[in-house]
């Protein structure tokens, strides 16, 4: 046995080698998750349409978080470009799944002037913290598949409709529910984390 | 030979006035076919070694790209730095292995594309900022000691092309953290360059020296052209381009024929664009120097016949 191994060294390293490079790449990603609990937060994220839907508006519409509330106000589009609505994404910790909040937009919305707030009634009972780690220490860490020479050099960056959440090692990624080519990782804007 | 019955007639005579049998001639016709299926398939061998080797990089590549945002610290130090290693090792454990010699080069690449890879990965993972200079510094220096000795112990050209080229790698940037101009770090590196593959060229590694004749010689050209451009010592650069030729014939060098030949040419066609490009001359000027590009490149093919064959 030890007279065969010896005589093919090179195919018990090739085998062996990669093997355990895998091991310890799956050791390093799995452990992490199986000690670590799920998230216990919903998470808000806007996604801005500009240049990609026909959601397009007169106006610009901010997205921000006053006093743990989601606030979307109506600031003016630059004169030379079309604003936009943005739409917003909730994520349900229990089912691990996106929904969207709709935005009512009228004809009269249309009128409102700079400064103007539009309620969304989904999210009016919402408490919502901008901090981007949540209460459970669970962290957004945003879209990274750009964030390196690395991924700019083997061709990364495909996952443009995903983004991912982190603690201690675990790495969630959360995709958004569409596979619409247009995404733009620039484009997906973290609001908050749902606290109560 | 007229036919082919006249030339058995002669080998016939010669087995007849040599008292060789027709055993002996067998043996010398089967070493004569053993050689050539040997020499077919060390040639498919390395072709295969050299496909396999892609695949392995590619497969590598997507993997890490397509996953490298869910990856964690540990995750991505393993993927790139650890599979470097383990490619590396494989590597040196085919270069002992007479069946598996022509996967060596491969791998031995690869391992060099991911293993300072992942020493920036870690760097990067575990710093809270700083000077990118260091952090190259470090992987070069790494790597260069790793090649150098791996050199040393299987004496293998393809470890003493991947130790000079972090050699290389880590001179540059050291010049830069010092902040040497460009055209100086250009200069120097390109002369060091040069003189290390004349230096190979008598040793059995004399291989590896054509790809950095290339390198070396467009470093030094370039990075001279660069620090004496709108001096008064500008045209010293034909004197230099021309050096380059006649070095090239005294080291038998093709390569930095050629890039001497090109560096000359360049400067012949950038200065009379810079001089007379406005000048009612211009039209002959450039028939001239189209007459004088026909000749130079007559003169370096006479000289490559004439000194290097």
């Amino acid at each position: 046995m030890k007279a065969l191994f010896r005589q093919n060294m090179m195919l018990v390293v090739s085998v062996a080698l990669p093997l355990l490079v895998v091991i310890m790449f799956a050791a390093a990603s799995i452990l992490p998750r199986l000690y670590t609990a799920p998230p216990e937060h919903d998470l808000i994220l806007a996604y801005d349409t500009r240049g990609v839907t026909r959601r397009e508006a007169p106006f610009n519409v901010q997205l921000s978080v006053v006093d743990n509330r989601v606030v979307a106000r109506v600031s003016k589009a630059k004169e030379s470009s079309h604003g936009s609505i943005p739409r917003i994404y909730r994520y349900t910790h229990e089912t691990k799944s996106f929904h969207e909040i709709s935005v009512p937009f009228t004809e009269g919305t249309y009128q409102l002037s700079a400064g103007a707030v539009i309620p969304i009634p989904e999210l009016e009972a919402v408490r919502v913290t901008s901090d981007l780690r949540a209460p459970d220490g669970y962290e957004f860490r945003g879209n990274e598949s750009d964030s390196g020479f690395l991924s700019e050099l083997f061709g990364g960056g495909n996952n443009l409709n995903s983004v991912t959440i982190a603690k201690d090692g675990a790495i969630v990624r959360l995709r958004l529910p569409t596979t619409d080519s247009l995404y733009r990782r620039y484009n997906i804007k973290f609001i908050g984390w749902v606290i109560d | 030979m007229a036919t082919k019955d006249e030339a058995l007639e002669k080998i016939l005579a010669i087995m007849h006035s040599q008292n060789l049998t027709v055993e002996d001639v067998e043996a010398v016709v089967d070493t004569s076919r053993r050689q050539l299926s040997d020499h077919r398939s060390r040639f498919l061998s390395g072709i295969l070694g050299l496909l396999g080797g892609v695949f392995v990089f590619s497969g590598i590549s997507i993997f890490i790209a397509l996953n490298w945002d869910v990856m964690n610290t540990a995750a991505r130090i393993i993927s790139t730095l650890g599979s470097g290693l383990a490619v590396f090792i494989i590597a040196l454990v085919a270069a002992e292995d007479e069946r598996y010699v022509k996967a060596r080069v491969p791998l031995y690449l690869i391992a060099s594309a991911l293993q300072p890879t992942g020493i920036l990965v870690a760097i990067d993972e575990f710093s809270s900022g700083g000077d990118w200079h260091h952090a190259v510094l470090i992987t070069a220096a790494l790597m260069t000691f790793q090649q150098a000795t791996a050199f040393w112990q299987k004496r293998d050209s393809v470890l003493l092309f991947t130790s000079i080229f972090f050699l290389i790698w880590f001179s540059a940037v050291l010049l830069d953290l010092f902040g040497a101009d460009e055209g100086f770090i250009a200069l120097f590196l390109g002369s060091c360059i040069l003189a290390m593959c004349i230096a190979i060229e008598r040793t059995p590694y004399r291989g590896v020296t054509s790809f950095w004749y290339f390198m070396g010689g467009f470093a030094f050209f370039g990075g001279l052209f660069t620090l004496i451009q709108h001096t008064v010592i500008e045209l010293l650069f034909i004197s230099a381009a021309c050096g380059g030729v006649i070095l090239s014939t005294y080291i038998r060098s093709r390569i930095l024929l050629f890039v001497s030949t090109v560096a000359l040419l360049g400067y012949i066609s950038y200065f009379t664009s810079e001089h007379f490009v406005d000048s009612f001359g211009w039209p002959i000027v450039l028939m001239f120097l189209g007459l004088v590009l026909i000749g130079l490149s007559s003169a370096a093919l006479r000289v490559s016949r004439r000194y290097m064959t």
